[in-house]
């Protein structure tokens, strides 16, 4: 249809009546010009008249011609179909209500899971043309994927037409007031090229380069500040330096990012806040964010700058020089791209199987209805009406039945998105709670319309199936007033209850998958001493001043320095080579101090710790964890044997590490859980010897004297005001831990509610039909009990079909869980690829609540009163 | 009394096309302008004008416009678009070329 045919029906839609008018008159004027012109040949005014008409033929027809030549007419039989359904469903109240309610908890929680989509991925960011915004990255011909060099910032600012602005920016992890923050430095031109204004004072210009100012974002400064609108002016401590705080950006923003940031400072501060020996490769600290000009497809844009970096790195070594530029969308807090929709389908399909499951409840109650309303159907059909006329009728039914659903479905999904979000901040670790951000969930025009479709898809599904079964009946038993007979929608309803067990067994045994998995990890030893100990993340520069203030700290009992936070930070990986073989393996390494080792309580097996002097001149002495000696050395001794070494990665030259070509093997150690517990014990480490004061480590471990929380809490008012700002992060060890297991939990309760409410509907849906069926057969039944069935039978009668389904359902559903856990266990190296007790359980747990739920109606088919039964019609 | 023929299929539609290509009309005078120059041979179904006029709106070839008739009521006068216009111009090619060939097919065959 073109777009003007489109507009003369979009205007029919609206003006419906004047149009009806209009053809009335424009009919009107021909008759009477034909009138007109008989008169004029001296036909009586009468005869003229009813000339005139002869000659027309039937005017109601030719209307009817033209409306269908104007689309109008479907449209004016759907408004019908409306107040039909309308006057229909107000005589059937209760109906209406458990469909609205039904509908809307499926459209209700899949709303919410759109509401954190929208949120994330579809709803632009409040900043000037976000859809031309790009973070720029190149690779190697090495295959590294590197950011940018200061210096680069200038030479990609030249105006060109292609990029048409530039601004640098470099994340930074640190304490404002001794709370933890996230900001970033960013170049002074940063909130004008996004076109983002301050509420509060004013953002960053040209003088702030390399002055000691902060921006703070709206929330940080309601948060932190209590909105105190003074705050201009004030003084904050970041790392140990005083910042003066010139603005509060507007409401909403909060960069560019998945995680909103609290503050940004100018990016010549850089330098100051961010020690070079923290960082892979100095040389390389800023990622550039650019912006493509008028016109510019995001493809000129890579070759634009892939042609501006050859100019840039031709100084660099062979390898290092640009292979192509790589271009990551900013318009929203995860890029659109195939695989952030991918990330989220595992998720929206749990989801949409819910909606299912309610949308097959509806059907299953509208395929009873629809028996019920088979008289006055077959009467229409029998009468001439069509059958697709009478789809269409029921189907504007179900519509009308849905649209309460979408209000529903609105209201429970804010409900549902706000205390999901309170009860993640309740239930989160206390120590991460403070670093966890969300974007604003709020909805919007997007949420409603998904709304909206959500509830009109439903309903074309849930009325499609029953309204074809209905219809279906023919014309000759319907005159013969014979309306049962080929009606029988209960194939139909048995496989809609088969597949409701079976999706309600796969989200619950799914549960109980994970439930089982978050508990096994609970309860993993790591190996390490996690319970009184706290980290403690140190810039640099500070370094000293805190070992100092730790030292002399009532609360401090040992301390312990580790490049690598374990049990938090991925470590690096070194390519090992064995002396005297060939074969090199990637191993995972720290470095670590002497009192590493004892404070966490990680026994040396063989061999010996480090000693003082290989502390201090880091030697090339090394400790290798029990597996990486397996794997090195199967079936020998370990010790005083010699390795090759040889690092990965860009920054590899930064590493204290890359001064040694090869090391000697003085100890082995028991195998610890070195990052996530999921990843178990087993991974080969190796630790390399590194003193407490020396540059070059994140972290402190401090075992502390007394309660835990109180000592943690002491240590770190000491150290804020002995080095203000200058700790990043202080936490105790066990958070860590908690935090691996903390998504494990997340997705045992999402999939423990959808499972619990799958399975809630699944036992209404069987419920309803095992109490439809028994009174669809009260007669047959009457009169098995009248030939003498005993109450057994009768129950045994009715249950049989239900445990049937049941059971078909359940294998359905086993079957289904075994591949989702086969997915899991392949990505979750804990995890048993078949938990039998998980399956069995769970399955249990549903096959009881269908037979509860199918006893219930079927106690009353025992109870039939014969003569009663028998009596009927 | 002279023979009146039904309208070939699909030719109401050229015709309409050229009645209005001089000017404006509203859908009476379209058929007795048809009538008139078909010297009373062609007459237009009234049943099937309307229809007609309607479809070939949709299809964007004519528009339509309420305005003042001769005689003083108010009435829908149509009129070509360009698209209409070249529309006209193609069916007109081929209705020549098809009567001649029909033409030419009656004389030899």
């Amino acid at each position: 249809m073109n777009p003007r045919a489109l507009w003369l029906r979009a205007k029919a839609l609206v003006l419906l009546r004047r149009i009806e008018r209009e053809l009335g008159d424009e009919l009107d004027f021909h008759l009477e010009m034909q009138a007109r012109k008989h008169r004029d040949a001296g036909v009586d005014p009468a005869e003229a008249m009813r000339l005139a008409r002869l000659e027309f033929g039937n005017v109601e027809l030719v209307k009817e011609d033209a409306r269908d030549v104007r689309g109008i007419r479907p449209l004016e039989e759907f408004a019908r179909d409306v107040r039909y359904a309308v006057r229909a469903l107000r005589r059937a109240p209760t109906f209406a209500i458990a469909v609205g309610l039904t509908i809307g908890l499926g459209v209700g929680i899949n709303t919410s899971v759109f509401t954190v989509f929208n949120a994330y991925v579809l709803r632009p960011f409040d900043v000037r043309d976000p859809y031309s915004l790009y973070t720029a990255q190149w690779m190697d011909r090495s295959g590294h994927v590197r950011d940018f060099r200061s210096a680069d910032y200038d030479a990609l600012r030249r105006p060109s037409a292609m990029i048409s602005d530039v601004a640098a920016y470099h994340p930074i992890g640190a304490r404002l007031n001794a709370l933890a923050a996230t900001g970033e430095a960013v170049t002074e031109n940063f909130f004008a090229m996004l076109g983002v204004r301050a509420a509060l004072g004013r953002t960053f210009v040209t003088e702030d380069r390399a002055t000691a100012v902060v921006v703070l974002s709206h929330a940080a400064w309601q948060t932190r500040f209590g909105g105190d609108s003074n705050v201009v002016g004030r003084r904050v401590f970041l790392r140990g330096y005083s910042f003066q705080i010139v603005g509060v950006v507007q409401p909403g923003f909060g960069g560019l990012f998945k995680k909103p940031r609290d503050f940004w400072v100018p990016i010549g501060m850089l330098g100051k806040l961010e020690s070079a020996e923290s960082i892979a490769a100095p040389e390389e600290q800023v990622s550039m964010l650019v912006r493509l000009g008028p016109g510019a497809s995001e493809r000129q844009g890579i070759a634009f700058l892939a042609s501006a970096l050859r100019s840039l790195t031709a100084d660099l070594p062979d390898t290092s020089r640009v292979a192509r530029a790589l271009l990551t969308s900013r318009s929203s807090a995860i890029p659109r791209s195939f695989s952030s929709y991918l990330a989220f389908a595992p998720l929206a399909i749990a989801f949409a199987l819910i909606l299912m499951l309610a949308c097959a409840n509806v059907a299953n109650m509208l395929l009873a209805r629809g028996f019920a309303r088979q008289r006055e159907l077959g009467i229409r059909l029998a009468l001439g009406a069509d059958r697709a006329r009478l789809v269409r009728q029921l189907i504007t039914e179900s519509i009308v039945l849905a649209l309460p659903a979408v209000a529903v479905g609105f209201v429970l999904s804010w409900l549902a998105v706000n205390v999901g979000v309170s009860t993640l901040f309740a239930t989160l670790p206390a120590d991460l709670a403070a670093f966890v951000r969300l974007v604003p969930l709020r909805p919007d025009a997007r949420v409603a319309v998904f709304a909206l479709a959500a509830s009109v898809v439903s309903a074309v599904l849930f009325g499609l199936v029953p309204s074809l079964q209905a219809t279906r009946l023919s014309v000759v038993q319907a005159t013969r007033g014979n309306f049962t007979a080929n009606a029988s929608p209960k194939r139909l309803r048995n496989v809609l209850i088969v597949g409701q067990i079976a999706v309600a067994s796969l989200l619950l045994i799914t549960a109980s998958v994970l439930l089982r998995e978050a508990a096994r990890l609970g309860r993993t030893d790591v190996g390490l001493r996690t319970r009184d100990v706290v980290s403690i993340e140190v810039e640099e520069k500070l370094r000293p001043a805190v070992i100092a203030t730790l030292v002399g700290s009532r609360f401090a009992d040992a301390i312990a320095a580790a490049a690598m936070l374990p049990l938090d930070m991925r470590f690096p990986i070194v390519s090992v080579t064995p002396v005297g073989d060939s074969t090199a393996i990637d191993v995972m390494y720290n470095r670590v101090s002497r009192s590493y080792f004892d404070l966490l309580k990680i026994g040396v097996t063989s061999g010996r710790g480090f000693t003082l002097e290989e502390e201090q001149r880091a030697s090339p002495a090394v400790i290798v964890s029990e597996s990486a000696a397996r794997r090195l050395w199967p079936g020998a001794s370990p010790l005083g044997r010699a390795i090759g070494l040889r690092l990965h990665g860009v920054g590899g030259n930064q590493d204290p590490l890359s001064r040694y070509q090869d090391a000697r093997v003085v100890g082995v150690a028991r195998d610890v859980v070195v990052n996530s517990v999921e990843n178990g014990k087993d991974r080969p480490v190796m630790y390399f010897p590194s003193s407490i004061e020396a540059a070059g480590g994140c972290c402190l471990l401090i075992r502390v004297r007394g309660d835990p929380t109180a000592a943690r809490r002491e240590l770190d008012a000491d150290l804020e005001r002995a080095v203000p700002g200058g700790v990043d992060r202080i936490d105790r060890l066990e958070t860590f831990v908690a935090g691996s297991v903390y998504p494990y939990r997340v997705a045992y309760w999402v999939s423990l509610t959808l499972g619990l409410i799958a399975l809630g509907l699944t036992v209404v849906g069987v419920y309803g039909v095992v109490a439809y069926v028994v009174s669809q057969r009260t007669q047959e039944i009457g009169v098995r009990i009248a030939l003498g069935a005993t109450t057994r039978d009768v129950l045994g009668l009715v249950l049989g079909q239900s445990m049937r389904h049941a059971l078909v359902g359940g294998a359905i559903g086993v079957l289904m869980a075994l591949g989702v856990a086969r997915v899991l266990a392949s990505n979750i190296q804990s995890m048993p690829a078949f938990d039998v007790v998980a399956f069995a359980s769970a399955l249990l747990f549903v096959l009881l609540a269908c037979m509860i739920a199918a006893f219930v109606p079927s106690r009353r088919a025992a109870r039939i009163d014969p003569t009663a039964a028998l009596r009927r019609d | 009394m002279t023979t009146r023929l039904d309208l070939l299929q699909g030719t109401l539609d050229l015709l309409i096309l050229r009645t209005l290509a001089a000017e404006e009309r509203h859908g009476w005078a379209i058929s007795e302008r048809i009538q008139q120059l078909s010297r009373d041979v062609l007459r237009v179904n009234q049943g099937s004008l309307y229809p007609a006029l309607h479809r070939l709106e949709q299809q964007g070839w004519i528009e339509s416009e309420w305005g003042v008739s001769e005689l003083g009521r108010r009435a829908r006068f149509y009129q070509l678009t360009a698209a209409g216009r070249k529309q006209l111009q193609e069916e007109s090619e081929q209705w020549a070329q098809l009567s001649a060939a029909i033409g030419r097919v009656m004389r030899l065959a």
